[in-house]
Parts: structure tokens; C-alpha cells; sequence
């Protein structure tokens, strides 16, 4: 029996199952794929938004504001890169400065602090590569970015190192009242809790309709997004927004913690909330909307494209609470742009809201505090000389264009809820996430997990499941076979 | 009886047609060269290949890369994949040693490209 | 602060660009020259090329890509040079300070008299191209594959198809059979294949494996490993024409789209990169924008043969030798000198090619792409032939090539057949010059194209 049973391990679910250990409370967390942060937490714009987009008098509104102000903490205490670049929106032609005006005033109602108007000179010389064009723009200073994989790792395992019970692999069928409480069933067994939090994303609707009486349907909505190689890194300070349109706030053009620069999203509707292929049509209209933003927009330098789905209802607000008609069922549902942001504060409301339920204690052994992680490209010269003589394993470089040393690789795995597939590698090092985008380090990663994991190259996979790497032994397919054929 | 091949000896890549009787090629057309020819005359009568491939050894990651010292006749390619997938080298290997002395009955050795230890 | 260990000519690489330059510049009188490889073996590439097809210029026998790097590395030890594996060069600046990182040696710097740049290439991936669809697992490059099966011993998949009819993807598909594995189609965007007309004859027909021109990739399917990939025709914008979809059920599916050149060292230390060759601008000494900085072989340029990287690489290793030796006397070093086996043959100043005199702009016209080198001094241009490589845009027949002094035509070559698979030579000669000496540029371009 636990007290908290979280279906979702997204950056959401890892976040409430974090802020949930300030208490003395028993958490379990159960996640379907073989790793946290597969889902929308780890394709989507990777900004931390001031605020100034959001309806006044929404909940995406009011937690958009807290979340952003609870970055810096939170990634200076999980040593998650994190940059306050700050954020521009941009008025290109006449007719767009209402809007521009609008989104100020909304910004001003929902409390986005230190906002100013830029006029065309003063955007030209913090931008010199924006469109011409643009002809003034609000400057949000509290804007800023983060590396949303390693945000939704270093959440996991912090909660992890305080006793969070993690089941990857696990998949949630079915949610069900029980006297004391609810059972979470799920394809490894049935999990009992006295509270529910449901943070499933995308899915989100399923388990809520199983238990309340406020019905909702989330509409998978997917955003496709093209990469730019680090040669480009600073061609843009700051994250560059157009102005918002119905389906959301447009395609962007921002700088990363990682100096590439990221550039999309797409906002289309769909049926499939698992179907995250990237379509020609779609990779075609980020680049012509992008290239309002940056008409010098280099597509040579393209290094990878993706897609992700966001959660989105029709209400277009985050519904955070308990819901109506099934007391102890806590959702976090419809969290679209911008939950990335708000996550911190939906924690925190939602950890604070059943602490208060459970009539929880106090935990003073909670350790805010992730094992900070030693990156090799962001340390200094003496830094790295000093790392090597420690461990030589900083000596081998593994992915070059990344500059991710084996040591790191090795520390990935070994972390509580460490990396198990070459995805986790990637995400918690960033190694096959630079322009050759593993062409050179994938075979030295297999060799590293399946050391690591103590199993067979064969075994490793790319994210899981059934995506294995390698398929047969050599010898072990005959040329007969062909030969007769 | 006629057959259509692509010449090998320059980015050109003629389409020959190339006319056989009695296994003997009696014309050549659509080389744009003299080397058109010779090259139909080789590859319609006697082809042959180079053979490279690979014999995994127990206990080293790296398999162990061997070649035909000469080409051998393309026919017997499947014969001698099939000799090397059987042989059983013993460690150490130099480069140059000779894995199979007459690979299926061409007269051509097998040779280790590579050491392993 | 790291105590930097002078060297005469620091080589970074130790594949067969790498290997070439050294010799070439132990036989130029190079006082000390070391090696720095990122792998744990020198050879480079040519380690996991088990095909034959090496060496018929250089060794005028027929030898795999292991026996080939086999033959360098032997002369490399009975010439003493030195070479340290397992070593990543993380910086190299404008001063020629060399950075390195190795788990034996920690945190090396090296101060060069000259560098040699021969870090090879990487292959385009998928991302680069922008295919749409699900991010399957079973998609690599085909260099990736190779590694795979021929260093590795591991098949990455039973059931292929290739996209890009590149010399890689060619020979892969015959490894592949070989070992096994059923090769459904390659796919080229492209009505011709960049590949050998060898290695198609050889490695697909042989094999009855269809060669799909003018076809592209235009989905790939599958949540977790790829099930199957849509190929589409495409029309002569090269787009995808709807209706001619088909579906080819495969597990794996191998990139072979094209190499390029990997500067980011070249970059970092200030070095002009060329945007059609993807690598830096070189003038005749191979020298790039950055004096004492040479580059040589498919970090220059891709090339087609490893012969053609051998014989540019020791072009460049004698001329890093040579500004070393010209630098050491201009500027001693605080380190007993080592007896000059041989005089630099060009002043002082040419070896700091900073200052020096304003050189002939080389550019591809019509019809030529990505020509090597960029830069000509008119001192060289009629002293002795110089060799300009570059590729064609497409397919030429009956072409001619003409070579163009300041706007005025110096020199008519024909050619029976261009293809971009192979590189073109073109050598200039003094005598060429004799009526109009070019002041500006020199343009080669390609009639009929």
C-alpha cells in the first residue's frame, strides 16, 4: 500500500513525485516506456516561457509565472544547464503591432515582471540576424531555456535518491475506487494508493474518465522541429516568438543550453497519440515560418529533425486538482505549451494539496540536491586535466562532436535510475546528439552498456522494447541461405 | 544467344550487348572503346571476383578479414564463402598468412588481411 | 597552466592521410613529428575496409583497406616515427597550440612548428536530410554498418535497403549478402549512381540487387525497429511524385548520402572553410588560411581513390616540413637546434603565408565544383605544373574542359566522360601562361555541361 500512486513518468510526474518527498509520504511512480521523459518532455521547445502568452485568469496562466520564477532554483539544486536568455515577441508588419500590445497587457495582467518594448533599432542590435523587417518586439528577460531531458532525468533521480519507488515498464490499464482508497492495475500487477496523481500526458483523459465525472478529451496535437548545428550557436541570443495564432504560439526560433539552435514547432491536429513521425509537409512549413524569423535560415546546417505531441484540450487550460466526484484523484492534465514551465509550480500546488489530504509530516531528510554531474565539454582546461588524473576514463573521448567522454557515459548508467538504452545515453550526455548524430559513437555506446548492464550487445536497444541495435551474431546467418535463394 | 552488361572500365559504363555462341562472344556493340570489348570478351567467357570476407573467431570481438590472393571465377564465389565460413584458423594470425591453401578447387589461396593476436 | 611540449610537425589523424604526411615529412627533414589518433590502431577508415581496391596506383597491386593501412604503418615504425592512439585533439589555435585528451597522458598540449590536418570525414545522417517519419531504430550510415559488421562482428539487421548509391552503401551491400543478409534495393535521388561503375557491376548486379534511379526514400515506418520504408520516384526537380509510392519491408535501413568533411578543429583554430568542398581553402603548398596550418586528404576534400589521399597527403607532410624548418630558423624555439638536413627552398616569408604575395583566386565555372586548391601564388603557377582536383556537377559526356587566365582561355582539355563519383585532375602547366599571365583568377569550367 502506498500513499501516492503516480501513472506518468514525464517531466510533470517526476516533478510531483520529487516535491512529494519533502514529506514523509510512500510514492510509487509507474512509467510504460523503459525510461522517464519519453514522451512530450522530451520533444518539445525546451523554453521556459515568461508568461505574457497565457489567458489572464487561467491556471496555465498563474502557474506559468510561478514556474518560470522556480527555475533557477530548481536547476542550480539538479545542476541542469539553464540559461536566461531572455524572450522576444515580434511584430513584422503594422497590422501585427495590436497584437503585440495585447500580449503586453496580458503580460502585464498575469505578472510577467521586467517586460519592455524593443523599437526596430534596439532589435536590430540585440538580433542583427532577425528579419529586417520586424519592426518592434516585447523583450521578456525572465524567458529563458533549459535542457529538457536531462531537467526530467535529474527530477527522477533526485526523487529516486529520496525513495521514490520508480516501475518503468509498466504500463497502466485501469483505475479503480477501493475502500480504502484506489488500485492502479497495470500489465505488472496491481498497485494500491491512497491517492492518485495522474500525470499521464497524453493519455491523461483515459485515466480521468475512468473515475470522474468531468469528462475530457485530449487532442494529441504535433509539433515537427528542425535542429541546427552548434556552428550556428549565437546567431540568436535570445528565444525569438511570433506572434500567437489560434493554434497556438507559432513557429520560433531560440538558442539552446546546448548552443544549437532548435526551430519549429508545427501545430496539427491528429488521431494517433503515440504517431510521432515527422511529415514532409510539416518540415516544409517550419522552414518557410521560420524563415520570417530568419531568412537566412541555413538548411545545410540542418542536423536532425522531430516531432512531438502535446496534450492538449479544448478548454486550453492545464486542469490541476482534485477531480470532481473522486476524492484523492489528482490530475495533471491537458499540460501543453507551456507545462515545460509551469511543471515546478504544478508540483508544488499538487504535492502541497495531498500532503494536506494525507495530513502528511514533514521530511527532514529530503535532499533537495542532485549528485551534480561532471560534464567534460563545460569544464575548463585545468578542470579536465584534473578530472583525467582522477578517472582516466574523462581521457577517452566517446562522441566527438559532442565532446562526451567515456567516463560520462559510465556515470549515466550507474546513477539511480541511470540510463538502460542508447536514447537514455543520449539524453542524460547529449553523445549522439551533435551533427553526425552518431555515426561515429554508436558502436562504442552499445559496447559501454552492454559492459555496464552485464548483457549482450544483442540486447542493447536504441529506447526499449523491441528497438534493438544489432540482430545477429556474424556466422550466424548462413550465406547457403542466400546462395540458394 | 545475346547478353546485356555494363562495362567496368570507366565512368562512361557502357550498355554492351554482347552476342554469344557456343559459350564464345562473336560481337560486341554499344562500346564506345576498344576496352568495351575486351571486357565483354573477359566477363561473358570467364568472369572473375576478388573474394573478401570476414571469419568470426572465438574470444576476439574483431573478426578475422581474409581475401583471395587472386580473383577466382565469379561461379565458384558461393564454394569459397563457403570453404572460409568453415575454416578454423588458430591464433596468433599475421597478415599475409594463408587461411586456405586452394579454395575450392581454383588454385587460389586464402590470405589473412589483417593480424590478430 | 598546462607546460606545452614543442614539436616540429604535429599530425592529427593517423589514417592514411595522416600516415603519408608523417613519412613524407621524416623524408623532408622534419627534426620531430608526432602523430595523434583518436582510435586505438593507426590506419584510420581504411581499418574497416576489408574490400579490395586499395592501392592500385600507389602499390600497382590490388590490396584491402587493411592491407593498405598495414603497408604506411610498417614504414611509419621502421622510420621511428612516433604515434600516440587513443588520443582526441580537443583544440588547436591560431598559434598552432595543439590540445589533446588521452586516458594514458591526461590533458596534453603541444606547441607545432606546422600541423598537418587529416581528420577525415563523416557521413551525412538521416537528419541531415530531413526524411520523414518515425524515429525507428535500424537506421545508420553505412560506415556505421560496416563498423559494425567488419570490426565488431555483428550484423546490424537481416533484411536492407540502402539509400544513396555511394561507394559505401555499394560495398556494403555485397558484404552484407555475404554474410547473409537479404539487400532489397538501393535507392538513389540522383538519375545516376556517385558510385564506381565497379562497384555496381560487382557488388548489385552480380547479386541481382535492383539499383533505383531517380527514387528516394519518402517514409520509414516503425515504432520501436523499423519495419519497412515507402520509396517514392522522384521528378527532375527531384521531388517525390505522388502515386509512385512503394512499400519494401526491411529491418534496416543504411544511409550512403554523401561525406563530409570534419573541420570543427579547423574551424576552432581560424581556418576559411571552402562551402562547395566543405573543407579549408588551401593554396598550392596545401597551406590554409592559418601559416604553418596544412590540411590533406578528406578533411580537404572528399576524395574517390586512397591512392589520390597518399599522394596529396605527402605533398602536404613535405611542406609542413618545410615550414617548420623555415620557422625554426626564423624564430629559434628554447631548445637545442637539431642539424638542418635541407634548406626551405621558398623565403621566409612565404612560409608564414600571412604576408604573403597576393595569390590567383582558383573558381570552378559551369559545370565543376569544389576545386583544390583555392589559392595559387603567381610564383608557383610558373615555376612548375600545378594539379587542381575537383569533381563535375553531374554526368558529362564529351566534355571539354577549359581552363580560363583573368577572363582569357589558356587551355582546352577533352573528355570523354566526367561522372561526380570520380574526381577530375586537371594539370596546369607554365607554359600555358606563356601569352596571358593571370593576375586575378584562374576558372575552370566544363562545355556541354
Amino acid at each position: 500500500m502506498y500513499d501516492i500512486v503516480i501513472i506518468g513518468g514525464g517531466v510533470i510526474g517526476c516533478a510531483v513525485a520529487r516535491e512529494l518527498k519533502r514529506w514523509r509520504l510512500k510514492v510509487v511512480l509507474c512509467e510504460r516506456s523503459d525510461d522517464v521523459g519519453t514522451g512530450t518532455s522530451k520533444a518539445n521547445s525546451a523554453i521556459i516561457h515568461p508568461g505574457h502568452s497565457a489567458k489572464p485568469g487561467t491556471v496555465m496562466a498563474r502557474l506559468n509565472v510561478l514556474g518560470n520564477q522556480l527555475y533557477d532554483q530548481l536547476c542550480q539544486e539538479l545542476d541542469v544547464p539553464f540559461q536566461r536568455c531572455g524572450s522576444l515577441t515580434v511584430a513584422f508588419a503594422k497590422d501585427e503591432l495590436p497584437a503585440l500590445e495585447s500580449v503586453y497587457q496580458d503580460g502585464l495582467a498575469n505578472g510577467v515582471p521586467d517586460m519592455r518594448r524593443l523599437d526596430r533599432d534596439e532589435l536590430r542590435q540585440r538580433e542583427p540576424n532577425l528579419n529586417p523587417e520586424a519592426m518592434a518586439a516585447l523583450f521578456a528577460p525572465t524567458g529563458a531555456i533549459v535542457c529538457p531531458y536531462e531537467l526530467t532525468a535529474g527530477l527522477a533521480e533526485n526523487a529516486a535518491a529520496n525513495g521514490v519507488d520508480f516501475r518503468l515498464n509498466t504500463t497502466v490499464t485501469q483505475v479503480k475506487r477501493n475502500a480504502r482508497g484506489w488500485t492502479v492495475c497495470t500489465d505488472q500487477g496491481n498497485l494500491d494508493g491512497a491517492v492518485v496523481v495522474n500525470a499521464a500526458g497524453l493519455y491523461a483523459d483515459v485515466f480521468n474518465n475512468q473515475v470522474s465525472s468531468d469528462l475530457m478529451r485530449i487532442i494529441p496535437r504535433r509539433g515537427e522541429y528542425w535542429m541546427i548545428d552548434k556552428s550556428y550557436a549565437g546567431a540568436f541570443r535570445s528565444t525569438v516568438f511570433q506572434l500567437p495564432g489560434k493554434m497556438g504560439k507559432g513557429v520560433l526560433v531560440s538558442p539552446t543550453v546546448d548552443g544549437t539552435i532548435i526551430v519549429g514547432p508545427t501545430a496539427e491536429d491528429i488521431n494517433d497519440r503515440d504517431d510521432r513521425a515527422t511529415t514532409r509537409t510539416g518540415l516544409e512549413h517550419v522552414y518557410q515560418a521560420a524563415s520570417r524569423i530568419w531568412p537566412a535560415l541555413p538548411r545545410k546546417a540542418l542536423i536532425t529533425t522531430f516531432a512531438g505531441n502535446r496534450a492538449h484540450l479544448a478548454r486550453h487550460d492545464f486542469v490541476v486538482g482534485e477531480a470532481p466526484g473522486a476524492p484523492g484523484f489528482f490530475n495533471a492534465a491537458g499540460i501543453e505549451s507551456p507545462g515545460l514551465t509551469a511543471a515546478p509550480a504544478i508540483a508544488r500546488e499538487l504535492a502541497a494539496a495531498i500532503a494536506s489530504r494525507l495530513h502528511a509530516t514533514g521530511n527532514a531528510e529530503f535532499q533537495p540536491r542532485r549528485q551534480p554531474v561532471r560534464r567534460f565539454r563545460t569544464m575548463t582546461m585545468a578542470e579536465r586535466a584534473a578530472a583525467i588524473a582522477e578517472n582516466s576514463a574523462f581521457g577517452r573521448i566517446v562522441c566527438r562532436c559532442e565532446q562526451v567522454t567515456e567516463a560520462e557515459i559510465r556515470d549515466c548508467i550507474h546513477r539511480p535510475l541511470g540510463a538502460r538504452s542508447v536514447d537514455g545515453v543520449k539524453r542524460r550526455t547529449r553523445a549522439g546528439m551533435g551533427r553526425c548524430q552518431g555515426g561515429f559513437c554508436l558502436p562504442r555506446v552499445v559496447a559501454i552498456l552492454s559492459e555496464e548492464l552485464g548483457v549482450s550487445p544483442l540486447q542493447i536497444t536504441k529506447s526499449g522494447g523491441n528497438s534493438t541495435i544489432l540482430i545477429k551474431k556474424l556466422g550466424e546467418l548462413s550465406w547457403e541461405r542466400q546462395a540458394e535463394a | 544467344m545475346k547478353r546485356e552488361i555494363t562495362c567496368i572500365g570507366c565512368p562512361l559504363g557502357c550498355s554492351l550487348e554482347v552476342s554469344l555462341a557456343d559459350g564464345q562472344v562473336v560481337a560486341v556493340a554499344g562500346n564506345e572503346c576498344p576496352r568495351g570489348a575486351s571486357y565483354a570478351r573477359q566477363e561473358c567467357v570467364h568472369p572473375e571476383r576478388m573474394v573478401t570476407a570476414l571469419i568470426p573467431v572465438p574470444g576476439r570481438t574483431t573478426p578475422l578479414s581474409v581475401r583471395t590472393q587472386r580473383p577466382i571465377p565469379k561461379d565458384k564465389i558461393t564454394a569459397c564463402l563457403r570453404v572460409i565460413a568453415a575454416a578454423r584458423p588458430s591464433l596468433p594470425i599475421r597478415i599475409g598468412d594463408v587461411i586456405v591453401p586452394d579454395v575450392a578447387d581454383t588454385g587460389v589461396a586464402v590470405i589473412a588481411t589483417r593480424d590478430l593476436a | 597552466m598546462i607546460a606545452s611540449t614543442p614539436i616540429d610537425v604535429l599530425i592529427i589523424g593517423g589514417g592514411p592521410a595522416g600516415l603519408a604526411a608523417a613519412l613524407a615529412a621524416k623524408a623532408a627533414g622534419a627534426a620531430d613529428i608526432l602523430i595523434l589518433e583518436r582510435e586505438r590502431e593507426l590506419g584510420g577508415i581504411l581499418r574497416q575496409c576489408i574490400h579490395t581496391g586499395f592501392g592500385l596506383h600507389v602499390f600497382k597491386e590490388e590490396l584491402t583497406g587493411p592491407e593498405y593501412a598495414a603497408r604506411y604503418v610498417a614504414k611509419i615504425n621502421a622510420q621511428g616515427i612516433p604515434a600516440q592512439c587513443d588520443t582526441t585533439v580537443i583544440d588547436i589555435t591560431r598559434d598552432r597550440l595543439v590540445t589533446c585528451v588521452s586516458a594514458a597522458h591526461g590533458l596534453e598540449q603541444f606547441q607545432a612548428g606546422a600541423i598537418v590536418l587529416a581528420m577525415g570525414c563523416r557521413e551525412r545522417p538521416r537528419g541531415s536530410l530531413g526524411i520523414p517519419g518515425a524515429r525507428s531504430a535500424g537506421i545508420y550510415s553505412a560506415g556505421t554498418a560496416q563498423r559494425f559488421v567488419n570490426l565488431d562482428g555483428y550484423l546490424p539487421g537481416r533484411q536492407f535497403v540502402i539509400l544513396g548509391s555511394g561507394d559505401i552503401g555499394l560495398i556494403m551491400a555485397r558484404r552484407l549478402t555475404f554474410a547473409g543478409a537479404k539487400v532489397e534495393a538501393v535507392v538513389e535521388l540522383m538519375p545516376y549512381s556517385s558510385g564506381l561503375k565497379r562497384n555496381i557491376v560487382q557488388c548489385l548486379d552480380d547479386f541481382a540487387i535492383p539499383l533505383l534511379l531517380s527514387h528516394t526514400v519518402t517514409a520509414i515506418h516503425g515504432p520501436e525497429r523499423l519495419t519497412g520504408v515507402t520509396v517514392s520516384k522522384v521528378d527532375a526537380d527531384l521531388h517525390p511524385i505522388p502515386g509512385t509510392e512503394r512499400h519494401f519491408p526491411c529491418d534496416t535501413l543504411l544511409l550512403s548520402v554523401g561525406l563530409i568533411p570534419e573541420n570543427e578543429l579547423s574551424r576552432g583554430a581560424g581556418v576559411d572553410l571552402d562551402a562547395a568542398t566543405g573543407g579549408p581553402v588551401v593554396d598550392d603548398r596545401l597551406q590554409t588560411s592559418v601559416p604553418g596550418v596544412f590540411a590533406c586528404g578528406n578533411v580537404l576534400h572528399v576524395h574517390d581513390l586512397v591512392d589520390h589521399v597518399s599522394e596529396e597527403a605527402a605533398e602536404a607532410g613535405r611542406q609542413a616540413a618545410l615550414a617548420a624548418a623555415s620557422r625554426r630558423q626564423a624564430i629559434p624555439l628554447p631548445q637545442p637546434e637539431p642539424p638542418k638536413p635541407m634548406a626551405s627552398p621558398m623565403p621566409a616569408a612565404a612560409a608564414g603565408a600571412g604576408a604573403a604575395e597576393a595569390a590567383i583566386v582558383v573558381r570552378a565555372g559551369d559545370g565543376v565544383r569544389g576545386i583544390v586548391p583555392q589559392r595559387i601564388s603567381p610564383a608557383a603557377l610558373t615555376a612548375a605544373p600545378v594539379k587542381l582536383m575537383f569533381r563535375p556537377t553531374g554526368v558529362h559526356k564529351n566534355a571539354v574542359l577549359v581552363l580560363e587566365a583573368d577572363g582569357v582561355p589558356v587551355h582546352r582539355v577533352k573528355k570523354r566522360v566526367l561522372s561526380p563519383g570520380e574526381m577530375v585532375e586537371l594539370t596546369i602547366k607554365p607554359d600555358f601562361f606563356a601569352a596571358v599571365k593571370p593576375v586575378r583568377e584562374l576558372i575552370v569550367r566544363c562545355e556541354n555541361a
